[in-house]
């Protein structure tokens, strides 16, 4: 299912294979109806062949059904979500889909963007101390990025030495991560909280600050970005390494002149993956920051949930917003995810 | 001069006198920092930044920091937080939490510090969902709870009993409006229980049911469709009465602005309860950290008590902003809404806020929905429920 994902991903991408892959679909498009031409004569007749032409045909129907439900399901929420941002009405009880609502506008994304947050306020009874959505994607950005470098760095350096060295506990560290890899971010948040706040920078605990946000969400991305980088380095032949040693290179240079341009790829998913936690998380962040100068784009969307109602319209701008960095980050990168992920995924 | 000194002794005492009654039932030179954590929402907060001024008025000296926090997210901040020795002095927060809190010793008993001229203006029932284990664990700060809302265009007149609510609503029932569209979801329908004279549980958590009036509650809400549709937890009831094709339904008094912008305000009536229904009345608690210490300490309880003073619940309860339904008495209320609201929970059964309560959301929504559903025979779903209660309540005292 996965590999087929990653398939799609290439089909759609601009590179050699892709195009490739698109020039044999058309191919098999082609041949197709020349085949469902011929079919068709076969279809009416009472014959074995007619028989056999009904079957494939049937089949073929049911499986292009099936798959049509699965592609609405997956674009239904999308649709709803453009559709109620795109609502001036606000309700908070959404329940049918109209996709141009009665006097569409752009006013929740006007809002979103431009209006501060009267939630997020340094002081409530001051304006100007409430976050707005510049200050909200700053931060964001600060967060994401900062977590990405953690991982991307951290990652590769502990893959690298997963991957070429042999050490005691190796093989018990790899199934330590699998371990971290299947625990939910919640079950480190009481560990993270009491270790982080023990750490005081400048009179504040490390805690309450951007980097130690980024530390908490580091710990959860380094498991997969060294299962991945070290899956990738597998693939590089060793003796490109060994030849850059003859030349008289040593292992740090070997590691960051040959091993690490090689890895584009599997550290371009390390990047994206990061940055996506990074990005969207909210429950380590609502936990562990207090002040609302430092709180994040995904904090914001979050505060939009009430107990009792939500501002559907706002909320769904809002979400619409969040998501052009990451499919923007996607775009620039698809060259070297797609295959990343299909060689770091499948050598372990 | 011994007249001298005494004279000015009593110019001092009577001073000080004066100054703490002006300054409500603390000096008005405490100072110190009080840390408030809550998950209002944007009207709420312009209520609440009236209640920091007016406070702040009266104690100079005191500085207030407030932090917004999702209420999905605030309860497990709050105790990682103080649970470390951190977090705020004051916290708002749903009563339920309360229990739990003060058994983790995250939140402090303040029954040496509130005096029982406050606690004596305190609705009685409001004041029962801080008091636990012998500890007042906090101060109730406004009422809310399950209520009768009435399109009065549909059905124009309240009803005194069910059986007149039934005709009312069967009366008003053409084509595609119903006089009435029934909730019977067990938070919703639970209030009943106490209404028929019955009793959910024993003070002490242990489900009573049975022997208390279960038969006749069950007997009540199977009556329900006589009066129109009715629902288990889906908003259908709220939608269609949003859409004025609903004459009553039962409903949150927080969904009250909505229901109001949605058919007008001058339509919309909240009922006393009609004999012998009812519905459960709550409270929103504030309540001390057990982290305040010291002078941040004293400057958290005066707010507190300046929470529930009659200026305070008079600004909260102002219907533009806030609208919250005062935990206090003598507080005068203009809104006609908020009015009746009042006078519906003077019918309304308390909603017990013990650990124990966990025990009973599912076991009696499936009960209820078997008989609704089902068909299933009453005492049988009832006996069931009893079983499976029981042992759920064993399950979170053995997790204590």
């Amino acid at each position: 299912m996965l590999s087929n994902f990653f398939s799609f991903l290439e089909f759609l991408s601009s590179t050699p294979a892709g195009r490739a892959r698109r020039a044999a679909f058309a191919h098999r498009i082609q041949v197709g109806f020349s085949l469902f031409g011929q079919n068709l004569l076969h279809f009416f007749r009472p014959t074995e062949r007619g028989s056999k032409v009904r079957k494939a045909f049937f089949r073929q129907l049911g499986l292009q059904l099936f798959l049509l439900t699965i592609a609405l399901i997956v674009l239904f929420p999308i649709l709803w979500i453009f559709s109620m941002a795109l609502d001036p009405r606000n309700i908070d009880k959404p329940l049918d889909l109209t996709l141009i609502p009665p006097g569409a506008s752009l006013a929740a994304f006007r809002k979103v963007l431009i209006e501060p947050f009267p939630l997020l306020c340094s002081n409530p009874t001051d304006l100007s101390t409430c976050m707005t959505f510049s200050r909200l994607l700053i931060n964001s950005l600060i967060v994401a990025l900062g977590t990405s470098v953690f991982a991307v760095v951290l990652g590769a350096s502990a893959a690298y030495a997963f991957s070429r060295f042999n050490f005691i506990g190796r093989q018990a560290g790899m199934i330590g991560f699998i371990v971290l890899l299947m625990l939910p971010s919640t079950a480190t948040l009481a560990p993270l909280y009491v270790l982080l706040s023990q750490i005081r920078i400048g009179g504040e605990a490390l805690r309450q600050t951007l980097p130690g946000l980024m530390i908490a969400y580091a710990s959860g991305t380094l498991p997969f970005a060294i299962w991945n980088l070290k899956g990738y380095f597998d693939t590089v032949p060793k003796e490109l390494e060994e030849a850059a040693i003859i030349d008289g290179a040593s292992v740090t240079q070997t590691f960051l002149r040959i091993i690490l341009p090689l890895s584009v790829p599997a550290l371009a998913v390390t990047v994206l993956f990061s940055f996506m936690s990074g990005w969207t998380e909210f429950v380590l962040a609502w936990t562990f920051l207090d002040n609302p100068s430092r709180f994040t784009l995904a904090m914001a969307l979050r505060s939009m949930q009430g107990q009792f109602a939500t501002p559907w319209s706002e909320f769904s701008a809002m979400s619409i917003l969040m998501s052009i960095p990451i499919i923007l980050l996607f775009f620039a990168m698809q060259r070297y995810i797609v295959s990343g992920l299909t060689v770091g995924g499948v050598k372990g | 001069m011994k007249r001298k000194i005494f004279v000015l002794v009593s110019i001092l005492v009577v001073a000080t006198m004066l100054l703490t009654a002006c300054g409500g039932r603390r000096a008005a030179n405490v100072s110190g920092t009080v840390t408030l954590w809550h998950a209002w929402k944007e009207n709420e907060i312009a209520s609440l930044n009236d209640v920091i001024a007016a406070f702040q008025a009266q104690y100079p000296n005191v500085q207030v920091d407030v932090l917004y926090v999702p209420f999905d997210d605030l309860r497990g901040k709050f105790e990682t937080s103080v649970a470390t020795g951190e977090g705020p002095t004051v916290l708002i927060g749903a009563a339920d939490w309360g229990p739990a809190f003060y058994d983790a010793a995250l939140i402090a008993d303040i029954s040496d510090d509130i005096d029982q001229d406050l606690l004596d203006t305190i609705n009685p029932a409001a004041l029962g969902a801080v008091q636990y284990n012998g500890a007042l664990i906090g101060l109730p700060q406004t009422l809310k709870g399950v209520v009768m809302f009435r399109n009065r265009n549909i059905v124009p007149n309240p009803a005194a009993t069910f059986d007149e609510l039934v005709a009312n609503a069967q009366a008003a029932t053409r084509g595609d409006v119903y006089g009435a569209y029934l909730e019977y979801g067990f938070f919703f329908a639970a209030g009943h229980l106490n209404g028929v004279g019955g009793a959910l549980m024993t003070p002490e958590g242990d489900p009573a049911f049975i022997e208390n009036g279960g038969a006749d509650w069950v007997a009540l809400i199977q009556r329900f469709p006589e009066a129109g549709p009715v629902t288990n937890y889906t908003d259908d009831d709220v939608n269609l009465f949003k859409a004025g094709q609903v004459g009553i339904i039962i409903d949150g008094t927080w969904n009250t602005a909505t229901l109001a912008e949605a058919i007008g305000p001058d339509n919309l009536a909240i009922d006393p309860w009609p004999a012998p229904l009812s519905g459960y009345v709550q409270t929103e608690n504030i309540y001390l950290s057990a982290n305040a210490t010291g002078a941040d300490r004293e400057a958290s309880l005066a707010f507190i008590e300046f929470f529930l003073s009659p200026e305070a619940q008079a600004l909260l309860a102002d219907p533009t902003k806030a609208a919250h339904i005062p935990a206090i008495s003598g507080v005068e209320i203009s809104d006609r809404l908020m009015q009746e609201t009042v006078a519906a929970f003077a019918g309304g059964a308390p909603f017990p806020v013990i650990p124990e309560m966990g025990a009973y959301w599912d076991p009696m929504n499936n009960m209820l929905k078997l008989v609704m559903d089902e068909g299933v025979n009453p005492a049988t779903a009832l006996q069931d429920a009893f079983n499976s209660v029981t042992a759920k309540v064993a399950e979170i005292r053995g997790g204590q």
